[in-house]
């Protein structure tokens, strides 16, 4: 019997679910919607052959395609989804990665991915709503310099906090 | 490796901290309507800062490329511990050769060209009869037809490095394997009595390879069955550490941020700096995330804890959450006893659970002679966002070992094979006696029995005398089994080992030649001392199937002391009886070996040795392996030890029947 570090398709296939959406939500920029499904690709290989730099590159691609559309004027509900999709089709790839390296083919690991997606998923969109919510409720009352001064505070701090 | 988790501290990032109080303080004032910051920034102002964020973004992000992700590494319990695959060294050697740094490139070349060499001279000193010194200087003047590749294996090309790594990726050889397969091919050629099976088209070397492998992630594979003589240290002390594996996403929240401000400056609005949230989202949620608190109860049971040999045996484990706290993400090893191979399923399994939850996973081990003992199930939780992660060992309640004797009266029956008794046991003598073979006549004695007596000629001469035969002695042998540390290989980790190979060749030999009439001894070259005295019968042929079956001399994992000649060979040799032969089962994979038997040979015991061959040819590594077993069983040869060269594809008897026609030819 072999000892194989490469994760099942269908298990595989888990990861590529958010890339997916992603996708879709960057279908109205032809750009981002090009990089997107470049990434995508990328991020598929990656995932399928077990290769965490490619898994990178492939969500790193993809995440252009979200500047891109953002830049673009892709509107705000969407491009949450795209961004969160494009993080969770990342952070799940490395997690069916990690899984293959640490258990191989043959293990059952259906639950311990799917528990993966829907925190990240859970965790990123909710920020996403969170975000939104205050972007509708704040609209033209809020300079965006304001805002973007307490993003960078919050990431600042997050890091800082990093130990 | 292993380290453990320091308490977060503040502190430790100054820049981010004060950059972070600052960002907030402005952003709340500036949302306050208080003009703190006014006037309002002027466009320039923030057209720089978000720059800034854009250019530390990238700069962040960048950090992913060179960054590694440290993870548990479990070894692959799945196949059989404490053996080695001969050859491993040197295509660990050559995967370094494309994927290491750059100094540990060239020093890979140099450790691969430097074996080749080796290898080359002492094949040279075997083909042409010279000592290793003349030859291995001969082969440093570029007399050996080698050479021509060994050159061009010195030095890496530009840019061959970036081919060969595509070239691995995609399955296919780097161009230093292809060279030393090379090189190795010519090696073979001229080896006597070596046939090797087509370079480069066996599939099973991908297996092997990425059993030994170092993996993408640079943390290097602790396998079982790793190159020769590597140790897999197993640290028994719990760990918890940063995975890193969400190093430069930090990053990518800064480009959003900074390519929003500037969309939102231009026409593109700021839907950018909003989706940023989701992504400062998944940062905190990776920030905020704290080592499970990890308790778990694990139960293991087995179908039976006594098998046959050869019997599959399944194992099942549940393991429960006695903690209180939400396993996000749980794996779980279990310790599969090193000298049992996993067949079906995998002992290893991932999932979530809940305070009280419970799963159950099984898999198939096939049993082997021995006591397996299982270690503890490996435990890796992380939290949900995988940011740390937590190594336990839990001992399991429930079977702790699996024991495996074989049926000393059911293995009776094993069929014998007389013609290798002949040859390896019994001796004709050329004393004059009874026997069977015609020796000459005598005159008739009183006393000589009537059914010696030549009755042609007391019936054409009229006088008595008596027929003589070569009398046939019973022979003293002693079956040695080689097991010291070398001798622990296997053609595959997957398939079965060696020393059980062996261990089915002692028995089988000392079956035989008991049946024979011959007395019949045991011993081992092991750090262990195993000696059984020559004696004849049943009762010494189940001794003997008694010790190779539990004797810790023969035990699963190899020894982990080294077998240094002096002491207990002496005393082997004090115990020998002066008229014993040696049969000696040995991969005959390392060159003490080959002295040892030449020493045992020379000072009066003859050898003959019966090798399980554990090389296969899939590798360079291997292939270079099985030339060297050859030069090996040459240099036994000439010494006149008589050798057995047993492939894994045949069965003993076989090998036996070639052997001698040799012997006899």
């Amino acid at each position: 019997m072999t000892f194989v570090r490469r994760p099942q398709r269908s298990v595989a296939t888990l990861a590529l679910v958010p890339a997916g959406v992603a996708v879709l939500a960057l279908a109205g920029d032809a750009v981002g919607a090009v990089l997107g499904l470049v990434g995508a690709v990328v991020l598929a290989v990656g995932v399928t052959v077990a290769s965490r730099p490619v898994v990178s590159l492939g969500g790193g691609v993809l995440f252009v395609g979200v500047l891109a559309a953002g830049s673009a004027g892709a509107s705000p509900a969407v491009l949450v989804f795209a961004a969160a999709g494009a993080v969770v089709s990342w952070t799940t790839g490395q997690h069916v990665v990690g899984l293959a390296a640490q258990l191989g083919r043959e293990a059952p690991v259906r639950r311990s991915v799917l528990a993966h997606l829907a925190s990240a998923t859970v965790a990123t969109l909710s920020a996403g709503v969170v975000g939104l919510v205050a972007f509708r409720l704040a609209a033209g009352t809020v300079p965006g310099v304001a805002v973007a001064f307490l993003l960078v505070g919050v990431v600042s701090l997050l890091v800082a906090l990093r130990s | 490796m292993s380290h453990s988790v320091d308490t977060p501290d503040v502190l430790d990032h100054p820049i981010a901290l004060v950059v972070g109080v600052v960002g907030v303080v402005l952003g709340i004032t500036a949302v306050a309507g208080v003009d703190v910051v006014a006037p309002p920034p002027e466009r320039p102002v923030v057209t720089v800062a978000a720059a800034g964020l854009v250019l530390g973004g990238v700069v962040v992000a960048a950090r992913r490329v060179k960054a590694t992700v440290d993870q548990a590494d479990p070894p692959v319990v799945e196949w059989r511990g404490g053996v080695a695959v001969p050859g491993t060294s040197l295509d660990g050697e050559i995967r370094r050769t494309v994927h290491g740094e750059y100094e540990e490139r060239a020093a890979a070349r140099a450790a691969v060209v430097e074996r080749l060499r080796e290898v080359g001279a002492s094949v040279l000193a075997v083909v042409e009869r010279i000592p290793v010194e003349r030859a291995s200087e001969r082969v440093d003047a570029g007399e050996w037809p080698v050479n021509g590749s060994l050159d061009r294996l010195g030095d890496e090309e530009t840019g061959q490095v970036t081919v060969d790594r595509v070239r691995t990726a995609v399955g296919s050889r780097s161009s230093v394997d292809r060279l030393a397969g090379r090189a190795v091919t010519a090696l073979a050629d001229v080896t006597p009595g070596l046939t090797l099976p087509t370079d480069g088209t066996d599939g099973d070397a991908s297996l092997v390879e990425r059993g030994a492998t170092t993996d993408r992630d640079g943390s290097t594979a602790g396998d079982r069955a790793t190159g020769d003589g590597a140790e897999s240290p197993d640290g028994a002390d719990p760990v918890d550490r940063h995975t890193g594996r969400w190093t430069g996403v930090v990053g990518a929240a800064m480009l959003a941020v900074g390519v929003g401000v500037f969309a939102t400056l231009g026409d593109g609005g700021p839907s950018l700096v909003v989706a940023s949230v989701a992504v400062v989202g998944a940062v905190g949620y990776a920030v905020a995330a704290t080592a499970p608190d990890v308790s778990l109860a694990v139960e293991r049971r087995v179908d039976t804890d006594r098998p046959e040999p050869g019997e599959e045996v399944d194992v099942t484990v549940t393991v429960e959450n006695t903690g209180d706290s939400w396993l996000a993400d749980l794996r779980v090893v279990d310790g599969v006893p090193a000298g049992l191979r996993v067949v079906d399923g995998s002992p290893r399994y991932a999932t979530a659970l809940r305070p009280g939850e419970t799963v159950r996973f099984s898999y198939v081990v096939e049993a082997t002679r021995g006591e397996h003992t299982f270690d503890p199930v490996r435990t890796m939780a992380r939290d949900p966002s995988g940011a740390t992660e937590s190594e336990r060992r839990v001992d399991a309640t429930g079977a702790a070992t699996i024991e495996c004797t074989p049926d000393l009266d059911a293995r009776g029956e094993v069929p014998v094979f007389a013609q290798a008794a002949r040859r390896t046991g019994r001796v004709r003598t050329d004393t004059a006696g009874e026997g069977v073979e015609f020796h000459s006549v005598r005159e008739y004695q009183q006393g000589d029995p009537l059914s010696r007596v030549d009755w042609n000629r007391v019936a054409t001469a009229g006088e008595f005398a008596t027929l003589q035969f070569h009398e046939e002695r019973a022979a003293t042998v002693v079956v040695v089994v080689d097991a010291r540390r070398p001798a622990y290989v296997t053609d595959s980790p997957a398939g079965p080992a060696v020393p059980e190979r062996q261990l089915e060749a002692a028995d089988r030999l000392a079956s035989s030649l008991l049946s024979a009439g011959d007395s019949v001894g045991l011993a081992a070259f092991s750090p262990e001392w195993c000696w059984l005295e020559p004696r004849g019968g049943d009762t010494q042929r189940a001794r003997i199937q008694r010790h190779l079956a539990t004797h810790p001399a023969f035990g699963p994992e190899r020894p982990t002391d080294p077998f240094y000649g002096r002491p207990p060979l002496r005393r082997l040799r004090e115990e020998l009886p002066g008229h014993a032969q040696l049969v000696v089962c040995s991969p005959l994979c390392d060159d003490y070996a080959v002295e040892l038997l030449r020493e045992f040979h020379a000072r009066g015991s003859p050898v003959t040795v019966v090798s399980p061959d554990p090389t296969t040819g899939a590798s360079t590594g291997q292939r270079l392996a099985a030339v060297e077993r050859a030069i090996r069983i040459s240099r036994l040869r000439r010494s006149g030890v008589r050798v057995v060269d047993w492939t894994s594809d045949e069965p003993l008897r076989a090998a036996l029947e070639t052997a001698q026609r040799r012997w006899s030819g």
